[in-house]
């Protein structure tokens, strides 16, 4: 499609003289080396990410079950700590007074 | 690859730019997402026409917040531009090679005023000689929305450039 423009209209006897000088000396510079190197880096990131994630899924159930397993012992413990013993040494020592009172 | 798609890669960032300050680091984002997004390259298209679709929404998204500069003054201009300017005010005809340069430097300094869709529109329509189909396969824009950016843009260049030509007179 080919665009209509005015020989006479400022702007496009300004973008046609920019155009020109854009043709003529707009060299294009290759990639430097470090952002070359950059680049590579982060493709071998994203590839070996893929390749590790069902290794990430596998270590992340299990530090959740062991996570899971540590509350639940924590639980059982505490539970046992706070149900009421009997007081074998009050018993022993009610014996004992008895004993001397006798 | 990078060698082969850096001159379409350096493009289409520098028709984002408007200066070259972060000319290097853009072109590397852009690469790095194309890299690392390979496996969403479905092959429906030649392998560039996906490349430049990445580059340039990688552009416009960086450039998002992207401050544009509220106006260009008469004063702001160098020698060069301003013998462009008085050019266009005295004359009809194209101007001479050796105001080329002037020109691109003063297009660049009123592209910089506008946002980075209307900049790339009128930088692929009218630097690059590009023609609407092109850009819409480029852009993704639809082939409306090309000529619709192209002509606000174009309004707009041509009430600073007004700006700038009444200003000569004064």
């Amino acid at each position: 499609m080919k665009r209509k423009t005015n020989h006479s209209d400022p702007l496009d006897r300004l973008l046609r003289g920019a155009a020109l000088a854009n043709e003529v000396n707009d060299p294009i510079p290759g990639l430097s080396w470090a952002s070359e190197n950059r680049v590579l880096g982060a493709w071998r990131t994203a590839r070996s990410g893929g390749i590790g994630e069902s290794w990430m899924g596998l270590f992340r159930a299990g530090v959740a079950l062991a996570g899971a397993t540590a509350l639940l012992t924590v639980v059982i413990t505490w539970h046992t700590d706070v149900t009421p013993a009997a007081d074998e040494v009050a018993v022993t020592d009610a014996a004992f007074n008895v004993a001397v009172l006798r | 690859m990078l060698a082969h798609l850096t001159p379409l890669v350096t493009k289409i960032v520098r028709s984002h730019l408007p200066r070259r300050t972060a000319e290097e680091d853009l072109i590397q984002a852009v690469f790095v997402k194309v890299f690392t997004k390979l496996d969403q390259y479905s092959g429906s298209a030649p392998f560039t026409h996906w490349v430049a679709r990445v580059a340039v929404n990688t552009c416009l998204n960086l450039l998002a917040h992207e401050k544009v500069r509220p106006e260009l003054r008469y004063a702001d201009l160098s020698e060069e531009e301003e013998a462009v300017i008085q050019n266009l005010a005295s004359g009809d005809g194209e101007l001479p090679s050796d105001q080329n340069s002037g020109a691109r430097e003063l297009v660049h300094k009123m592209l910089a005023m506008l946002n980075p869709e209307d900049r790339l529109a009128i930088t692929l329509l009218h630097l690059e000689g590009r023609s609407v189909e092109e850009v819409h396969q480029q852009t993704g824009w639809s082939r409306a929305l090309v000529k619709v950016r192209a002509f606000r843009a174009r309004q707009k260049m041509k009430r600073h450039l007004q700006q700038l030509l009444k200003e000569t007179t004064l």
